[in-house]
């Protein structure tokens, strides 16, 4: 049985798409939320996005689609 | 692969939302990314999240999920407001308020749809005026006339077997609904015309001739070619049998004789023409009652000699007519010609007149054998002819024999 990483390690499943989109899946919650600045609890630390004019377009349980012009992505283990 | 699925989906959920409708969320407070947290334990979807300022979110969610997210516990620290309302739902709510105009678009519709769905002409082609008739009585005791809904009525097919079979004198009928026309094609039976039943009768002669050329279909002959016979007399008789006991018959022939006429024709050798030079003068104006306007044509009318004419046009509002017309005054101009003959040239002008009068009371397949100038005279300005004709024509005439006699 060979499970996908994401699903074992309960990692989350980041999506880009040029610089316009980013979805991600299996995060644990919002920590902070601007329209320059997204950042995500994960299982194992935080994501950050940064960049500009951002909109959260979807907002489900564990999923995320932002839109905006994405410049950096960090993942923060602490 | 699944994640661009699930992100269709969610693309999908754009329109649909449209119709279930949409909620404008405002939130207020220190930290709102704690409500959205909340809303997203609760598995409340939302959608295009913004924030405004440091303590102000803005966010969308679908009606259905209103209630769900008022359940969440509102701390203290956060005012929730409802702002805009878009979709469906809420644009139904605003439409009742304008009611009378709802109210017109759906009896439009209806109207419609109702009207569409009716009979609103019958035409019926290539039917005789009797048959049309019978058509149309057939089709009201169907039930199909006009201003009746097409549901009421029955099948195409069996309107056509139906016509076909209580109408004898029709061949086919062509049944085809054009929208709200109903359309047929008729083909009559052709029954030939019966000949008209003949009384016993003799053939006679028209007129005094030399017989030229026989045809009999019924009768005894009783002249032959080149026999010279008066006006009436019997040329087939229709008495056949013995004399004691006779048997009336109709006689039936064509007989054809030739016979003789005399025209005069006089030809004057100066004829004095009045011909249209082609120049025209028009006026143009309205009349209403005795008093006339003119508004075109204001030239003076310089012709020596002319032709006047006058057309009328009565103005008409609807179906009244009112005392208003529009007239048009037109002027011809013309010229006097004096034609003049020379003896010749009058006298083959006679001749053609002649052909031509006396062919007037004849038959069509009459024939001029030959003509012949008998008297030619000039006097007061004028050509004088006396001409004679051989002609051959039919002579035959049928003579219905009295019975009894």
């Amino acid at each position: 049985m060979d499970l996908p990483p994401d699903v074992l390690l309960e990692l989350p499943r980041i999506t880009m798409i040029g610089q316009i989109h980013i979805y991600i899946e299996n995060h644990r919650g919002l920590l902070v939320y601007s329209d320059k600045e997204l950042r995500l609890l994960l299982k194992n630390g935080q994501l950050l996005i940064k960049g500009k004019d951002f909109v959260l377009k979807t907002m489900l349980p564990e999923e995320i689609l932002l839109e905006g012009v994405i410049e950096h992505v960090y993942f923060v283990n602490e | 692969m699944d994640i661009y699925e699930t992100w269709g989906s969610k693309m999908k959920n754009n329109w649909t939302s449209k119709i279930t409708g949409t909620v404008l969320v405002k939130v207020t407070g220190i930290g709102p990314e704690r409500y959205l947290n909340d809303c997203m334990r609760k598995g409340i979807p939302l959608k295009d999240i913004k924030k405004v300022g440091e303590q102000c979110i803005l966010f969308k969610i679908e009606l259905r999920d209103l209630n769900r997210l008022r359940k969440i516990p509102r701390k203290k620290i956060y005012k929730v407001e409802f702002l805009s309302r878009k979709g469906f739902p809420f644009q139904f709510k605003r439409a009742l308020k304008h009611i009378g105009f709802v109210m017109g678009i759906i009896t439009f519709i209806s109207l419609l749809f109702i009207l569409s769905n009716m009979i609103w002409k019958i035409e019926i082609v290539g039917a005789s005026p009797s048959v049309e008739y019978k058509v149309i009585k057939e089709l009201n005791s169907m039930g199909i006339k006009r201003g009746v809904s097409q549901y009421s009525i029955p099948k195409l097919q069996e309107i056509q077997k139906n016509l076909q079979d209580k109408i004898p004198s029709i061949t086919w009928i062509g049944v085809k609904l054009y929208g709200t026309t109903f359309h047929f094609q008729v083909v009559e039976k052709k029954l030939p015309k019966p000949d008209p039943i003949l009384k016993p009768q003799h053939i006679v002669a028209k007129e005094k001739a030399i017989v030229t050329w026989m045809y009999v279909e019924k009768g005894k002959p009783l002249v032959m070619i080149n026999d010279y016979v008066h006006k009436g007399q019997i040329l087939v008789s229709g008495l056949l049998g013995t004399e004691e006991n006779p048997i009336p018959i109709p006689a039936v022939g064509e007989i054809r004789g030739e016979v003789w006429r005399e025209e005069y024709v006089a030809v004057p050798i100066h004829t004095n023409f009045q011909l249209l030079t082609g120049k025209t003068k028009r006026n143009y104006f309205m009349r209403i009652g005795k008093m006339e306007i003119k508004y075109w044509g204001f030239d003076k009318n310089t012709f020596k000699r002319y032709k006047d004419e006058k057309q009328e046009y009565q103005i008409k509002f609807l179906k009244w007519k009112l005392p208003i017309y529009l007239a048009k005054n037109s002027q011809f101009e013309s010229k006097e010609v004096i034609r003049t003959y020379t003896k010749e040239e009058a006298k083959e002008v006679a001749l053609k007149i002649g052909r031509k009068d006396v062919m007037k009371d004849l038959d069509k397949d009459a024939k001029i054998l030959s003509e012949k100038v008998l008297h030619e005279s000039i006097d007061n300005g004028k050509v004088d002819i006396r001409i004679f004709y051989k002609i051959n024509e039919v002579i035959s005439q049928p003579q219905t024999i009295v019975q009894g006699d």
